[in-house]
């Protein structure tokens, strides 16, 4: 674009000028309006595309100024005058430049009409324009360009710099662009730059530089026009911005979101469809989804779908659908699809949104799932449930074992709400009353949220057989805590109910039984002390009187073999007699009292503790201090571990098993008797060990029985019942007793009973 | 002795100034027993008068003055040996009517019996009596027994019953 005009033959000095001032004009013509053309008007300078470097696509409806196109139509009319001028000019001196004067008058006036239609020109072109030496030293500018410097008029900037001028700031950065040019001869062409205002304000422009060569080539200068494109600026960050936010709405919505065309490519795609696709959004444009998914069913349905909706043009909601993600996972979507009408009716396009449900699809099988467990369980469970709805109580669900006990049936035992419960489920408390509907268990737990919990009832079939129940009903809550229905579980206890009585009814007769045994036992004993008091009674009197007798006898006269005979009599017969008697009714008593203790032991009630059992036996030792060292018998006690029972019954039997050991001692060797114990379990084993007589296997079992003795000769002591007593408290305490014994060696007797809490 | 402890009723009182000796009764339906009281109470030195019961019934019929039987006397102090297990009415019955009339219920009363059941031990002092006492079998403890008894008899004081109105006509 740079001039080329001149001819270096020119002689005369005005020739000369004239040519100069002609070629001036219109080399700076041209200049001008070429560097316009060249930074403003572009292929696109259509009404609707002033922002010409920017995608079309992407800003189709900028609303520009129509200003502008009268600046150009200026533009292109004062250019083409000046050039036609220049033209004429140039020619008219080339042809007649013999004619010098009248050359040069007429040069003079182009000079002054170039000249003023230079400045009409500078001034009127919508563009700031300048030009500065090779210092970058102003030469002129036009109004514009003087206005934007913060000056009157042109003329002020002629010999100034830019870091004279309002835009300070950005001198050196002009200036390093000024030299750029310069040194390279190349021109710089709209560039974006800021500057400075004279109010101190930022605008941006849109800068153009050209060096200016003299007819040698030389660089002599540059000159460099721009425009004030700050608002331009603005709405295009304004733009960038509003695109950015729209871009990251979609990028950031979790579903996916797409526009596609007529053919399914896609136009529009989000970031969530880019990454299931497993590739970028700019790589998904103009692609579709054959492109991605490995699945063929899956992108017919969706471009069936795509055609469906297109021709139409009505929304279409899928609720369930799969797609395969780039990584071959399957997902379920539910998507909508929209035509995207155009304004002429035509409809190419169309916008789908799509939803990731796997996870809620995967709860819902889940659910399915747990429902068909719960199903099941319901269905095989052996115990009656019945479930019904709030608020009316309405029966659901009756799963078999409920029928079963109700009973076959022609009334709808489901469906009915509580006002017809009792007509159909005939239900009866303990006490035969029948039980009102709204007091059953099951709409105790609906309309009052009330749990039961193995309540007895009797539930009447059919037929008028009577089954017993045990009920647990209770509410079932929603989230927010409201009851939406209740449930009720029934087992039939019939079978036990009738077990249970019998037993009951069992435990009462051995209850009395045992009463009138013990009565037995006392009346017994009462009726069998009464003649034993008379027979020990008469027999002291008896002795007395023979006493009396015998001294009346002495005194009296008789022959001497009668007297003989008396004497053997008194002295012998009676008294071997009196003996005889006097033992056998001792015996006698203390066999009753034998028994009675028995009968009491089973009678008393036990008070359980802990028992310290080292200082219950340190106790049972020493009231027994007289018959161990009568029998010169050596007791040791173990440690023991503590055991729960009554301490009263508990020193009974260690006291039993002692006195035993003594009673029962080998009297060919020194009697030693040892105490243990040991934990088992949550019981204790105690064991008392003699180095007695022993006992024989074949009696080893019979020593724990009533008047049981061992040797019924020599054992005329006690009341042969130490060992029946143990057992039975022991038994009480449901505990246990055994014995190991080896006769001649010794005998073990364990006792087990509860330890200690 | 099986005695537990003394009850309410017998009062130690100065021996100097006896009144009329009490008369003892005896509760018994076992002949033998009686005798054997008799005998040991002869023997302790008791000379007070003894009337014998061979039932319950007997016994409420004298106390109560009922039937055609002997009736007590009014002004007089009597003490009771009593047997729990009697014919018609045993001696626990005897003892709750007993304490339910306004007069006789002064009547010291020593339970003397084979049976040793604490129920009936203490059954009896609840519902009053002075001693409760167990017959022993051996023939010399009831022989203590029955003189330590005939002993406290002769130095307990015994109410009068009905004293302060023997000059009143006697009500059927």
């Amino acid at each position: 674009m740079r001039e080329r005009t001149g001819d270096p033959t020119a002689s005369s000095a005005i020739r000369r000028l004239n040519r100069l001032l002609l070629l001036l004009f219109a080399g700076w013509s041209a200049l001008v309006v070429g560097l316009w053309l060249l930074h403003e008007v572009r292929p696109d300078h259509s009404p609707g595309g002033k922002d010409g470097r920017t995608d079309p696509g992407e800003n189709p409806a900028y609303p520009g100024p129509d200003m502008m196109d009268l600046g150009y139509a200026l533009l292109w009319a004062v250019g083409a005058a000046g050039l036609w001028l220049g033209g004429r000019q140039l020619r008219g001196g080339v042809q007649e430049r013999s004619a010098a004067v009248e050359a040069a008058r007429r040069n003079e006036q182009a000079v002054r009409q170039s000249r003023a239609m230079l400045q009409l020109v500078m001034d009127t072109i919508p563009a700031r324009v300048f030009w500065k030496d090779r210092n970058s030293v102003y030469l002129g500018c036009n109004l514009l360009f003087a206005r934007d410097a913060g000056l009157r008029t042109p003329e002020e900037i002629i010999g100034r710099t830019d870091l004279e001028l309002g835009w300070r700031e950005q001198a050196e950065l002009y200036r390093a662009d000024d030299r750029l040019v310069m040194e390279s001869g190349i021109p710089k062409l709209r560039y974006e730059e800021p500057q400075t205002t004279p109010s101190g304000g930022r605008i941006y422009l849109r800068t153009s530089k050209v060096p200016l060569c003299d007819e040698n080539g030389r660089v002599i200068g540059i000159m460099g026009t721009y425009e004030d494109i700050t608002e331009r600026k603005l709405a295009r960050e304004g733009l960038e911005r509003e695109r950015t936010f729209l871009r990251q709405v979609i990028d950031t919505a979790p579903g996916f979101i797409c526009v596609k065309d007529a053919e399914g490519r896609f136009v529009l795609a989000n970031r969530a469809l880019a990454e299931a696709y497993g590739t970028t959004v700019s790589d998904l444009l103009g692609k579709t989804d054959a492109d991605f998914n490995g699945n063929p069913e899956e992108v017919a349905k969706f471009r069936r779908e795509d055609r469906e909706v297109m021709e139409t043009r009505s929304p279409k909601h899928i609720a369930e659908e799969r797609i395969t993600y780039a990584d071959g996972q399957t997902h379920w979507i539910t998507t909508t699809k929209v035509p995207l009408v155009d304004p002429d009716g035509t409809c190419t396009r169309l916008l789908a949104v799509c939803t990731d449900i796997t996870e809620r699809k995967r709860t819902e099988e889940a659910l399915e799932k747990t429902e068909a467990l719960l199903t099941a369980a319901i269905q095989q469970s052996p115990s009656g449930i019945l479930i019904a709805d709030a608020p009316d109580v309405t029966i659901r669900v009756a799963n078999p074992a409920a029928l079963g006990i109700r009973g076959r049936t022609t009334a709808p035992l489901t469906g009915i709400d509580y006002r017809e419960h009792s007509r159909n489920w005939k239900v009866l408390r303990p006490d035969g009353s029948p039980y009102p509907s709204e007091e059953l268990p099951l709409s105790r737990a609906v309309l009052e949220g009330a749990v039961s919990e193995n309540v007895e009832a009797i539930i009447v079939n059919e037929d008028g057989q009577k089954r017993w129940v045990s009920v647990n009903a209770g509410p079932i809550r929603n989230r927010e805590g409201r009851v939406t229905a209740g449930i009720v579980i029934f087992s039939d206890v019939t079978d036990r109910k009738r077990v249970e009585a019998e037993r009951e009814e069992l435990l009462k007769q051995l209850e009395t039984k045992n009463q009138e045994l013990e009565s037995l036992f006392h009346a017994a004993s009462h009726d069998m002390r009464s003649p034993l008091v008379n027979i020990q009674g008469f027999v002291r009197e008896l002795e007395e009187d023979c006493a009396t007798l015998a001294v009346c006898l002495a005194a009296a006269d008789m022959p001497a073999d009668r007297r003989k005979t008396c004497d053997s009599i008194l002295n012998d017969g009676i008294p071997t007699a009196v003996r005889f008697i006097r033992t056998s009714g001792e015996k006698m008593s203390s066999l009753i009292n034998g028994m009675l203790r028995v009968a009491r032991s089973g009678r008393a009630s036990l008070r359980l503790e802990s028992l310290e059992m080292s200082r219950l036996l340190e106790a049972v030792v020493a009231s027994l201090g007289f018959q161990i060292r009568e029998a010169a018998a050596r007791v040791e006690v173990d440690p023991l571990p503590d055991c729960r029972g009554d301490a009263d019954q508990i020193n009974q039997v260690f006291t039993n098993l002692l006195d035993n050991a003594m009673k029962y001692r080998d009297p060919t060797r020194p009697l030693q008797i040892r105490v243990t114990g040991r934990a088992e379990g949550c019981r204790v084993v105690y064991c008392v060990e003699d180095n007695g007589r022993g006992i024989a296997p074949e009696h080893q079992s019979g020593v724990w029985e009533l008047f049981h003795r061992l040797n019924p000769r020599e054992d005329a002591e006690g009341e042969g019942v130490g060992l029946t007593l143990v057992r039975r408290i022991v038994e009480r305490h449901n505990g246990e007793v055994w014995l190991e014994s080896e006769p001649g060696k010794g005998s073990r007797f364990f006792v087990a009973l509860p330890a200690a809490e | 002795m099986n005695a537990t402890m003394p009850g309410p009723g017998l009062r130690a009182v100065s021996a100097a100034a006896p009144s009329d000796p009490a008369t003892i009764l005896i509760a018994e339906d076992d002949d033998g027993h009686a005798a054997l009281i008799r005998l040991h109470l002869q023997e302790a030195g008791v000379d007070n008068p003894i009337v014998r019961f061979v039932d319950g019934q007997e016994l409420l019929d004298f106390l109560l003055r009922r039937g055609s039987g002997p009736h007590r006397q009014s002004g007089r102090s009597y003490l009771l040996l009593l047997d729990i297990r009697m014919p018609k009415v045993d001696g626990v019955e005897v003892l709750r009517r007993m304490k339910a009339d306004r007069e006789v219920r002064k009547i010291p009363v020593i339970v003397l019996t084979t049976t040793d059941d604490p129920r009936v031990v203490d059954e009896c002092y609840a519902l009053g009596c002075s001693l409760f006492i167990t017959k022993p079998v051996d023939a010399e403890e009831l022989f203590e027994a029955i003189r330590r008894i005939g002993l406290l008899s002769r130095i307990a004081a015994a109410p009068r019953i009905d004293g302060f109105d023997t000059q009143r006509p006697e009500k059927p």
